[in-house]
């Protein structure tokens, strides 16, 4: 025979609410995380992809390695940029809205410059180099742009956020906006590192050494 | 039901294996190796299966009611986890897995990388739906190239180097070997015997498009003797008509589209998206090995071979009247 | 307060408004579950018809009752409706249902992502379905190999709906799993932690893991393919330094752990049915638990099995062989987990129970073939022949369509209140094994005997023809089962018993709600003390104080992840057609993508984009969530 509902010893009973919590406001950070990881993931078989087209003997000719000046320079404006833009938090936390203001625009504005200088980076690129040239041009220029891409959206959001009425303590959605779209543009500029390394400098090494 | 479906299994599996395209019916060295390690892993899976069906029907004879429930504390039941679900299995699946790699070790079926070990005597091209064979073997005069019908010494490995001109195919002979991908780009090679003489009927084994169905293969094994004649004979030209009405035939053919696609060696036909022609009466099927090679087919071919094999990239031609028609039968199947 | 006042004020805060606005708008996870269910399961008739015309085809040798291009998008259009349109989106359909009551929480994490996660699943296909209504269907299978699927090869636009509508059904996927992560990371009930956690949840926990990190590669290859059919790259191909195989990796990478995605909540609903029916708590649970982790994590590191006859090295291949036996290990220890179950319990045969253990028996037989092709120079014969085909049908009718419909049964009594008639049940699971099982079973012997897959005809002399035969009568008679099922929920929906509460008396906390359940769900937030919460003597919603019922706004509890203790009260958003209106330009973008209207794209593009900050503007009359 069994027992019905025998009873147990509840191991250990939870804490009773006593007074009301506070509301939530970290919903949205970690949506950016998971998205983060998700896009991550995307960068990943993009830069698969490029590494296997790679391999793939004696048809991956790149006989110009892709000039550096511009993409050290465009890594060295983005890189700066998550610092302003760090900045612009830590004021936020002391509660000097302004400050935090102008950190977000001289982010906007140095990702703009980005966005400039990638322009005149493929007009220079794409002299020798196009997406229908061969499979290197179509992984090169799709990963490139796809970066692009994500800078835009994080100036969208980074803009998004700078015309948000007030950044004072809300107990309203989006509670923390300032600090999620900025998590979003220090990914972007982390994929940037990538970018280079893999795009750029890899292939200057292999052909020209050290 | 379950038993009944346990216990026929066995039998259908047996009935299976006299069919011309089973991999039980083996009869070459790569499939007779594969085949008994299937046969095993086969009958013991469906123990197993047996087994594990009568562990989910034993239970139901003890019943409960939903009015009541066991404790919520009750234990018990792991070793049946550590058992049968963890050690068990563990020793069945390790020990296929280690079949299976001493069998693939000795299994000539290779990738690109290992070329460099194997210089290819047949050179198989997959195209959209058609077989072109290159006979590489011997000096550049002992080459020829021929299609859809692949000769071979019975007796003796022969090592095929496979491409695809255009899409996916795969080359399968299930009698003799196990199948490999044809992939453009991307050389595969294959190590394939027949012990005996005799015909093996394969399939192209990847999806290709709307004719897949009726890309078929035939691997042609010939005692050493015959297969040097066929060589000899596959080395000549297309035979030159003699009666009147093959010449007449031969015309057609010259004149009219044929010879744009086709080739004929030793005549102006030097197309060369096609089926190679120069000895098509001496094949025992046309159409990729999907239809007889008889005067019906062959003429219902030429004019409709849209309707045999809608897609496929031959044309219906029936810009001849009846008497150019029977000629150019006439002249194809004396292409010996 | 009076309780009845307390609910009447919830009752007001939660509770759609019933007008047409309120369909469109709302953003009711019980709702939502249902619409889910619902359009999987008719895109699985559609499917399932398909099917059937397949197999009427293939009934014979040398057949013509469809052209071949008609019978290659038929089983195109068969394979992907299933596999992407019914499999997945059912069980996110469940779980959307179930989780948050199961949990104790009153919606998902992010209600309105969920809408657009659901309008977004129904716009993506109804987009593929746009493409054989024009005559230019999908048609290269359900995994589309490069080079046949390039422009040169195939250039009615059939490739590019297929291209464009997943990768909409992929940020629908991307968009679910991150509302299960947060929803079960974030708001389980104070006391539910990490090892009280019920098992289809942590299924679906993984699972959702897994699509973050699984689908990116599908919407690269997915990408890659659509610039180089309309923009002229070359990812694929071959004269200019392209590769072939690339596909191929990329879309296994996604493919694989896609196979697990559409199992594992599978495997989680049996893991709830069975012990219920077995009336004690499941046998070794932990293992379970951690098998479900396995299971997603290996899932990653088994993709090239499905390559084996592509040409690689020994190496890379016993490796992945070797995944897929130790893969094989996580499955057979939870199927050793339910039998111990029902060893050690006392069985209810009801009809859920019936498909329950029906599924298991299928699934046994697929997992075990699964293993045959697992084996390197197996696979060499058994790669794309009706062997394989028959693997996919029984573990996924095993592992998906037979849990489905238990679960069907288990939960239907919770959705409508109503019990489904357990006699006709219990027909329609007999004739739907027996059906199964001759639609299937020859199909490994016919692969044995050398037919392969995709192929629209065959000729007379191999001895396939009365096997075909055979499971073309299945293959109906497994039709008649399925429509018992419908009409079973037709009739039932109305005429059947009620069901009150909990009509299986079960442990976990969405029996706790009414049947069907109101929008608030529970009165007082519940808490846990054991993993069987109906089932100690713990009263979860014991809360003299009120403390629980938040009530003065659209609230839900926020607890850690790993103890669920709680520390934050979650504000949840209202009513919005913003969601249904944003997927809608979405749509609207990748239909004009598929015709290459640049402009429109643009328009639709800019246009959402407006949606979306619409979306996020901090509105001051409602405190709303994202
Ligand atoms: C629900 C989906 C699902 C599931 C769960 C599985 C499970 C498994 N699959 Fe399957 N698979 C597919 C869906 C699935 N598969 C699909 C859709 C394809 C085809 C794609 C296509 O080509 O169209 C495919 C194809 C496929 C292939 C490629 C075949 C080919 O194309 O040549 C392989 C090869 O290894 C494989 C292996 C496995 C293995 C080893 C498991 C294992 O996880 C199985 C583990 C289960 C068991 C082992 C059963 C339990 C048995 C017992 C408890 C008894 C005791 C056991 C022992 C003593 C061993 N699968
Ligand atoms: C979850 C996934 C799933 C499910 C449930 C099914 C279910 C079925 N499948 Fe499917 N199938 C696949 C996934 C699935 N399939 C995949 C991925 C492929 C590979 C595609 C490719 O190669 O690219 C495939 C391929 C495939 C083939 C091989 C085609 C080929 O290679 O040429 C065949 C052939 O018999 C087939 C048959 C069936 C049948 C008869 C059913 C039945 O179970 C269907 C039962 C359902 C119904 C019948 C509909 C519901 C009932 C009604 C609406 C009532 C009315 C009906 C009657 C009165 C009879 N399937
Ligand atoms: C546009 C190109 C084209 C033209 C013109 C053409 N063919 Fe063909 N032919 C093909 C192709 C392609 C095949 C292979 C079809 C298949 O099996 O899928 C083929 C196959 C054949 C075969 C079967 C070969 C085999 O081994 O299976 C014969 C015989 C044949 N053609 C004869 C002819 C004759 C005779 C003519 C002229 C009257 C002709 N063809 C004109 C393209 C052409
Ligand atoms: Cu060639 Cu299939
Ligand atoms: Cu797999």
């Amino acid at each position: 025979m069994m027992a019905a509902a025998a009873p147990v010893q509840a191991t250990r009973l939870p804490r009773q609410p006593g007074t009301r919590y506070p509301l939530d406001k970290s919903r949205g950070e970690w949506a950016m995380w998971l998205t983060i990881a998700t896009e991550g993931s995307l960068f990943v078989c993009l830069f698969a992809s490029y590494f296997y087209l790679a391999n793939n003997k004696n048809r991956w000719a790149i006989d110009h390695p892709p000039k550096l000046h511009y993409a050290l320079i465009m890594l060295a404006v983005l890189l700066s940029s998550s610092f302003v833009l760090h900045w612009g938090e830590s004021q936020l936390k002391k509660q000097r809205y302004v400050a935090a203001r102008v950190g977000l625009g001289i982010t906007i504005l140095m990702g703009l410059g980005f966005l400039a200088l990638s322009a005149f980076e493929y007009m220079e690129h794409w002299k020798d180099l196009t997406p229908d040239s061969n499979s290197y041009g179509s992984i090169f220029y799709t990963i490139v742009s796809f970066h692009a891409a994500h800078v835009i959206m994080g100036l969208l959001m980074l803009s998004y956020t700078l015309t948000l009425p007030r950044y004072s303590p809300t107990s309203r959605s989006p509670y923390r906006p300032y600090h999620v779209a900025g998590l979003y543009w220090h990914f972007v500029d982390i994929v940037w590192v990538f970018v280079v390394a893999f795009l750029y400098v890899m292939p200057n090494v292999r052909v020209y050494g050290f | 039901m379950m038993r009944r479906i346990a216990l026929l299994s066995p039998l259908l599996l047996l009935s299976g294996c006299a069919t011309e395209q089973s991999i039980w019916n083996a009869r070459g060295p790569g499939a007779a190796r594969i085949a008994p390690l299937m046969w095993w892993i086969v009958v013991l899976f469906l123990v197993v299966t047996l087994i594990m069906w009568i562990l989910l029907v034993i239970p139901i004879r003890r019943r409960g009611s939903l009015d009541e429930h066991a404790p919520i504390d009750i234990g018990g039941g792991q070793g049946w986890v550590a058992l049968g679900g963890l050690l068990i299995p563990l020793a069945v699946l390790t020990a296929f897995f280690v079949a299976g790699l001493i069998l693939m070790e000795r299994f000539p079926i290779h990738d690109p990388n290992n070329s460099a070990v194997l210089k290819p005597d047949i050179l198989v091209i997959g195209h959209q739906w058609w077989w072109e064979v290159h006979y590489l073997d011997g000096p550049p005069d002992q080459r020829f190239v021929t299609a859809n019908e692949i000769h071979i010494p019975a007796g003796q490995a022969v090592t095929m180097e496979l491409e695809s001109e255009d899409v996916n195919h795969a080359f399968w002979v299930p009698t003799l070997q196990g199948k490999i991908d044809m992939i453009p780009g991307h050389p595969n090679f294959m190590r394939i015997e027949a012990n005996q003489p005799g015909d093996y009927v394969g399939q192209c084994a990847e999806y290709c498009g709307v004719q897949h169905a009726h890309m078929r293969l035939l691997v042609v094994a010939q005692s050493a003797a015959a297969y040097k004649d066929w060589t000899e004979q596959m080395l000549q030209p297309g035979h030159t008509p003699t009666t009147p009405e093959a010449i007449a035939g031969e015309q057609v053919f010259l004149t009219g589209k044929c010879s744009t696609c086709h080739e004929v060696r030793g005549t102006p036909a030097r197309g060369h998206v096609a089926p190679d022609l120069t000895h098509i009466g001496s094949r025992q099927y046309i159409g990729a090995d999907s239809f007889p090679n008889n005067t019906a087919y062959l003429e219902a071919w030429v004019t409709h071979a849209q309707s045999f094999k809608p897609g496929c990239l031959m044309p219906n031609i029936t810009d001849f009247n009846g008497v150019q028609l029977r000629d150019l039968v006439t002249y194809l199947q004396q292409l010996r | 307060m009076s309780a009845t006042a307390v609910a009447q004020r919830l009752k007001t805060e939660w509770e759609t408004p019933k007008s047409l606005w309120g369909k469109f708008a709302t953003v009711d996870h019980k709702e939502i579950g249902i619409r889910y269910i619902v359009t999987a399961l008719v895109f699985m008739c559609i499917g399932g018809i398909e099917a059937l015309i397949v197999r009427v085809q293939l009934a014979r040798p040398d057949a013509a009752l469809v052209s071949p291009e008609v019978y290659d998008q038929l089983f195109t259009m068969h394979g992907i409706t299933m596999i992407f349109w019914y499999a997945q989106p059912i069980l996110s359909g469940f779980a959307i249902y179930v989780i948050p009551m199961m949990i104790g929480a009153r919606d998902m994490a992010l209600p309105r992502l969920n809408a657009f996660t659901y309008w977004a699943f129904l716009l993506s296909g109804i987009l593929v379905y746009i493409a054989p209504c024009m005559g230019q269907a999908p048609h290269a299978g359900w995994f589309a190999y490069v080079p046949y699927t390039l422009y040169q090869y195939s250039p009615s636009h059939g490739m590019d709906f297929y291209a464009m509508s997943l990768i909409l059904f992929t940020i629908s996927m991307t968009g679910g799993a991150v509302n299960f992560i947060l929803t079960i990371m974030r708001q389980r009930a104070p006391g539910m932690s990490i090892n009280r956690m019920p098992l289809f949840v942590y299924s679906t926990f993984t699972i959702s893991w897994v699509s973050i990190f699984a689908m990116p590669a599908l919407t690269a290859a997915c990408v890659f393919l659509e610039l180089d059919r309309r923009w002229g790259t070359h990812f694929y191909t071959i004269a200019h330094g392209g590769s072939a195989i690339l596909w191929q990796q990329l879309f296994w990478f996604f493919g694989h752990p896609w196979v697990y995605i559409i199992f594992l909540p599978a495997t989680g609903m049996l893991s709830m049915i069975i012990p219920i029916f077995s009336r004690r708590p499941i046998v070794g649970y932990p293992w379970v638990a951690v098998s479900t982790i396995l299971t997603g994590a290996v899932g990653f590191s088994v993709w090239m099995h499905h390559m084996f006859t592509v040409g690689m090295s020994d190496m890379s291949m016993s490796f992945f062989s070797a995944g897929s036996m130790m893969i094989s290990i996580f499955t057979t220890v939870q199927i050793f987990a339910w039998v111990a179950t029902l060893w050690k319990g006392r069985l209810v045969m009801t009809t859920a129970m019936h498909y329950a253990l029906g599924s298991i028996a299928v699934l046994i037989v697929g997992g075990l073939n699964g293993v045959v092709t697992g084996i390197i120079p197996l696979d060499w014969q058994a790669h794309n022949t009706y062997f394989v085909v028959s693997h996919i049908h029984y573990v996924l009718i095993g592992g998906n369509m037979f849990p489905v419909f238990a679960a069907l049964f288990y939960w239907f009594p919770k959705m409508t209140g109503k019990m489904l008639n357990e006699s006709l049940g219990k027909w329609s699971f007999w004739i739907c094994f027996v059906g199964f099982n001759v639609a299937f079973f020859p199909m490994q012997i016919l692969g044995f005997i050398g037919m392969p897959r995709r192929v629209y005809t065959y000729p007379a002399g191999l001895g396939w023809s009365s096997m075909n035969m055979l499971e073309t009568a299945g293959a109906f008679v497994l039709g008649i089962g399925i429509l018992l099922i419908f009409i079973n929920v037709f009739i039932s929906r109305r005429r059947g018993r009620i069901a009150g509460r909990n009509p299986w008396n079960a442990d976990t906390l969405e029996w706790a709600t009414d049947s069907p359940p109101e929008a608030y769900a529970f009165v007082h937030l519940p808490t846990v003390a054991s993993r069987h919460p109906l089932w100690d003597d713990h009263d979860e919603e014991a809360d003299p104080s009120d403390e629980r019922t938040l009530d003065d706004g659209r609230l839900t509890l926020v607890s850690t992840w790993l103890d669920a203790e709680p520390y934050a009260v979650a504000s949840m958003p209202k009513e919005t057609l913003v969601p249904l209106l944003a997927c809608l330009t979405l749509f609207g973008f990748f239909l004009a993508l598929v015709f290459q209207l640049m402009w429109l794209v643009l328009g639709c593009f800019l246009v959402t984009l407006s949606f979306a900050f619409y979306w996020l503007w901090p509105r001051p009359e409602a405190e709303e969530g994202a």
